[in-house]
């Protein structure tokens, strides 16, 4: 806000004088924070993407001088691989788009509106399956599924049966995979407005006599409406773009999608050919974009009917014998995402050799611990993991804040960066950043460094914590703010004791959750690597390509170990928060009674 | 000290003009309210007066400091004007005790420790919470949430008050208690206030004096019985309950009244056109003899009367050949106190209220029995008040009123 002091105010001005003052004061300048941010937003979303486009029409690799040329599309596009590549991207997308809404929602439904056993532990595990890394389910599927040494084909093959029962290195556990991992997403976009759909529209449908069934189908989900876009698009967002899942589970199938080769054009040809894998990116890029455009148009021209404020009852219903086929689907979801790739993560990691069942060991542990490139890496993650999640939420909320206060187009901008990158693949993203980091001299000794990495994991994981910021900075009235200062605080001090005090503990957990996705993403660091700048989950994968099984194993424990005390710190931290509020009150009431 | 000039206020929103030159004088530990229906700037004026929108022209000075001049490029920041403000929202904040919000205000004014404690204790006993003063924000009662805003913007005893609209979240009982309480609590405490509201009887019973406003202008300005009794634009009178409006014309001018022949009714006398009726001569400038009029009268100006003349109810005058107009019964409603009557009058709808008649009270009576006077169809005869109307020049469009008829039928 621009403010004068009356003394600074000139009484007597000059005409010339006071009719700057008037302009500027009607036309706004812009604040200097808001300017600053937006500058921000624009090096970290815009210019990456901008030099990732400008990419796609060079002929050489990022940094080097080359000419305009458009051979990279020519290639690409004409490549033989190329149809069934757009295929093999478009089955897995929508597969895993039917799946995961369908499951998502179910889940949701049966969380909210039923007495279904066991539903209390969906919640847990679904944030547990979102935040643990992709490539924790491609490794301990791959291993379980492994013939013959896989716990499963082991206890099958220990109970009678010939040969292998599975292979999840197929179409089947491709898609099965990818789906287990977008569920979770799509069922904590949707617990919220499931558990707001209003009672009274089901009411009105048992009473014209539809069946509970038939209300589901016609009423419940339909009254929804645009709120099944986002888990719908978001599903296939995460099944066009992610990179680990097809490398681990698909390209051994010979399943080859576009993220894989973006990673083939880059990784497996010498020289790289950067311009080819910018054209597909950019295919990439254009379809998130164009189906988060669509999604915000949806959701723009259609208001929440059913996500309003108002007050609604949502007493979950008993619904008999079924409630145990649903309680039957929460405990197989569980197994499958969460106990059965756990087991046999911990299990692998303590044989000998990967399969060597009977003589148990702590060998990859100590390999791992004295080894000093792992050690390192180890402290790159961790270093990585806080910093992207600190900077990636303090720039969202601060983004969501700004956008909120200022109501100008300019204010807007740094969220609508953020909408730009939201859903764009992790592998078309560490490429635009290699474009954009090489490509300027001062950046370019950041190549090579954890620093870079750190950046794109930043920008990949900002847009999630943008949704997260929004959301609760949109749930402080500004009223709140506006008797803080009318109480007599500055704009400075209204921050810190309303606005962040209100915001921290949604703030904590939007720090740790982006944390998380950053420590545990591979597709980002992938096109990055370096010897200096390998994190874990880069390890992780190399020894899985060298099958070094049981190491990748124990390395992925360990990962897991650091994850979890860190959602142990952040809970206390909440919880410590919240207990001293009690306790202020408490120590208050008590000394006045 | 404490008064309010506010001079040619504007504020823009785009193509909306949320108030268009607003002039007010508030006086020291004055009550102002502005009164007016939804969207027509009070919040507005408000939020310019507490620092918390920038107006696009005009300027206000509090107690002698010019806070926001858009000519002159000032602007007083909210936390630099020593105000207090009530939000409709209340706006406590939910992660501190009542103690910790009453006590906000006067830690952001540096306010000595030792001090803080008595001044809160002592705004909340005003308000009469001093016993929740350890309870979460969040635990309260809607009424009680609604008093500890009042606290904190008392605490600091800032030389003036902003209050907007603080009871409309509460229910119509509460809402009564609430009214009385600021009344006591606007003689102990001598801010100059603020007041903003759309329920006129809030507006009747706290103020000193009341702004009327209307799409961003303020429309009259007075005393409350001089706006409830004296409203000076059709606008106004159409806001505070002039329920009934004839089109006339003034047929005879004399020492403080008007003749004003209606356009519907039969009339008494030969040669005229229709019913004459006396009003009170107060439109400014005065009007001429021939000058077409709007002439508006409340509900509880008519009176029914049997078609005979013979008075009916509590408050029947005698029957009054010249002022009386006749019409069929099309609706009745029974609202406890008073009966309220549709009456068609050609074509006209007509609304007349009278004291409902209780009957005998030692009669135990047929509960069958109808005891409104008037049926459904039956004829009635309207006799006006002259005390209980207002005249006003007619225009082509009523300036202010959107849409005449929809406030006319809503009080
Ligand atoms: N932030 C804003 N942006 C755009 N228009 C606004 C904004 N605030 C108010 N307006 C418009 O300005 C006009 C006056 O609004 P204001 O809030 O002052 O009305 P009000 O008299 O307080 O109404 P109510 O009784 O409903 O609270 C309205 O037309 C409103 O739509
Ligand atoms: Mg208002």
């Amino acid at each position: 806000m621009t403010t004068a002091s009356p003394s600074a105010a000139p009484s007597a001005a000059p005409p010339a004088r006071s009719a700057t003052a008037t302009r500027g004061w009607s036309g706004r300048a812009p604040n200097p924070m808001v300017v600053a941010l937006v500058l921000v937003a624009a090096f970290l979303f815009l210019f990456p993407v901008v030099m990732f486009v400008v990419g796609a029409f060079r002929t050489a690799a990022p940094g080097l001088p080359g000419s305009w040329s458009v051979r990279g599309f020519v290639d690409a596009y004409t490549s033989p691989t190329m149809w069934p590549t757009l295929r093999n991207s478009v089955v897995l997308s929508t597969s895993v788009l039917i799946i995961a809404t369908s499951a998502g929602l179910f889940f949701a439904w049966v969380v909210a509106r039923t007495t279904t056993p066991l539903r209390r532990l969906v919640t847990p595990m679904m944030v547990l399956v979102f935040a643990i890394p992709p490539l924790f389910f491609a490794l301990s599927w791959s291993m379980l599924a492994n013939d013959p040494a896989g716990m499963i084909n082991k206890a099958w093959m220990a109970l009678g049966g010939g040969g292998a029962i599975i292979n999840v290195q197929s179409w089947y556990g491709l898609i099965g995979t990818s789906a287990m991992k977008a569920t979770a997403a799509a069922y904590l976009l949707l617990l919220g407005p499931v558990m707001a759909i209003d009672r009274a529209l089901e009411e009105a449908s048992l009473m014209s006599g539809a069946g509970r069934l038939r209300t589901l189908v016609r009423v419940s989900v339909p009254s929804l409406g645009p709120a099944l876009t986002g888990p719908m698009i978001l599903g296939f967002v995460v099944g066009i773009g992610m990179l680990d899942m097809p490398l681990v589970l698909g390209l051994p199938a010979g399943i080859r999608v576009f993220p894989t080769e973006i990673y083939n054009y880059i990784a497996n040809s010498t020289p790289a050919k950067y311009a080819q894998a910018n054209a597909l990116g950019l295919l990439l890029i254009a379809i998130v974009v164009v189906l988060v455009l669509v999604q915000r148009r949806v959701l723009s021209g259609r208001s929440f009917a059913t996500v309003v404020g108002k007050s609604y009852r949502a007493d979950p219903a008993d619904i008999g014998w079924r409630k145990y086929p649903c309680a039957a689907a929460i405990l197989a979801f569980g197994a499958l995402a969460l106990i059965l790739p756990l087991a046999q993560l911990v299990v692998g990691s303590l044989q000998p050799y990967f399969g060597v069942y009977g003589r148990w060991t702590l060998a990859n542990y100590q390999t791992v611990w004295y080894d000093p490139a792992s050690f390192s890496a180890f402290q790159r993650t961790i270093v990585v993991g806080v910093l992207s999640g600190l900077v990636a939420s303090g720039f969202a909320f601060a983004a969501a804040y700004v956008a909120r206060a200022h109501r100008t187009p300019l204010a807007r901008a740094p969220m609508g960066f953020t909408w730009l990158l939201w859903g764009v693949p992790g592998v078309t993203l560490g490429l635009a950043m290699v474009w954009a980091y090489l490509s300027v001299p001062g950046l370019r000794s950041l190549y090579a460094t954890v620093w870079i990495v750190a950046i794109a994991l930043i920008v990949l994981v900002t847009p999630i914590a943008a949704r997260l910021g929004e959301g609760s900075i949109a749930q402080l009235g500004a009223e709140l703010e506006e008797s803080a200062r009318v109480a007599g605080a500055g704009s400075v001090r209204t921050f810190l004791d309303i606005v962040l005090r209100l915001v921290l503990p949604t703030f904590l957990l939007s720090w740790f959750v982006t944390g998380v996705l950053a420590a545990g993403n591979l597709d980002v660091p992938i096109l990055m690597s370096s010897p200096n700048n390998r994190t874990v989950p880069l390890m992780i994968y190399e020894l899985y390509s060298n099958s070094s099984l049981a190491e990748a194993a124990a390395l992925f424990c360990i990962l897991l170990g650091v994850i979890a005390a860190g959602g142990i710190i952040i809970s206390i931290v909440s919880m410590a928060i919240r207990r001293k509020e009690v306790r202020t009150a408490w120590a208050r009431s008590s000394s006045r009674a | 000290m404490g008064e309010i000039v506010i001079k040619g206020l504007t504020k823009r929103y785009g193509p909306v003009t949320a108030v268009e030159d607003l002039d007010l004088d508030v006086e020291s530990a004055e009550f102002v309210t502005l009164l007016g229906p939804s969207g027509c700037g009070k919040t507005t004026t408000l939020r310019c007066i507490a620092g918390l929108e920038k107006p696009d022209a005009g300027e206000i000075v509090i107690d002698g400091r010019t806070v926001v001049s858009a000519e002159k490029g000032i602007f007083v920041p909210p936390e630099k004007r020593d105000v207090g403000m009530v939000f409709q929202s209340y706006a406590l904040w939910p992660h501190m005790s009542v103690f910790a919000n009453v006590a906000y205000p006067l830690r952001m004014r540096r306010v000595p420790r030792r001090e803080v404690r008595p001044s809160v204790m002592e705004a909340l006993g005003t308000v009469g919470l001093a016993d929740y003063a350890g309870r979460p924000a969040t635990m309260l009662s809607g009424g009680q949430q609604q008093r500890v805003a009042l606290a904190r913007a008392l605490v600091a005893r800032p030389r003036v008050l902003l209050f907007d609209e603080p009871l409309s979240n509460l229910d119509a009982r509460l809402r009564a208690n609430m009214r009385t309480e600021l009344r006591s609590l606007r003689t102990r405490i001598q801010a100059t206030s603020v007041y903003v509201t759309h329920d006129q009887v809030e507006a009747l019973t706290l103020s000193d004096r009341i702004v009327v406003m209307s799409e961003g202008r303020a429309h009259q300005t007075g005393r409350p019985q001089e706006i409830y009794v004296r409203p000076r634009t059709r606008f106004v009178a159409d806001f505070l309950g002039f329920d009934n409006v004839f089109d006339g014309r003034v047929v005879g001018v004399r020492d403080g009244w008007y003749d004003i022949e209606l356009k519907i009714g039969t009339p008494a006398k030969r040669g005229d056109a229709g019913p004459v009726i006396a009003a009170p001569a107060r439109t400014e400038p005065p009007l001429e003899v021939g000058a077409a009029v709007w002439l508006a009268v409340r509900s509880s100006g008519l009176s029914p009367a049997y078609p005979d003349g013979s008075p009916v109810g509590g408050k029947g005058g005698g029957a009054n050949g010249r002022r009386a107009i006749t019409g069929a019964v099309v609706a009745r409603m029974y609202l406890g106190e008073d009966v309220e009557y549709a009456v068609d009058v050609d074509g006209h709808r007509l609304i007349v209220r009278d004291r409902a008649d209780p009957g005998d009270p030692g009669d135990p009576g047929d509960p069958q029995k109808d005891d409104l006077q008037f049926a459904e169809g039956s004829e009635m005869r309207i006799e006006i008040d002259p005390r209980r109307t207002a005249v006003f020049e007619r225009t082509s469009q009523p300036s202010g009123v959107a849409d005449p008829d929809s406030l006319t039928l809503t009080r």
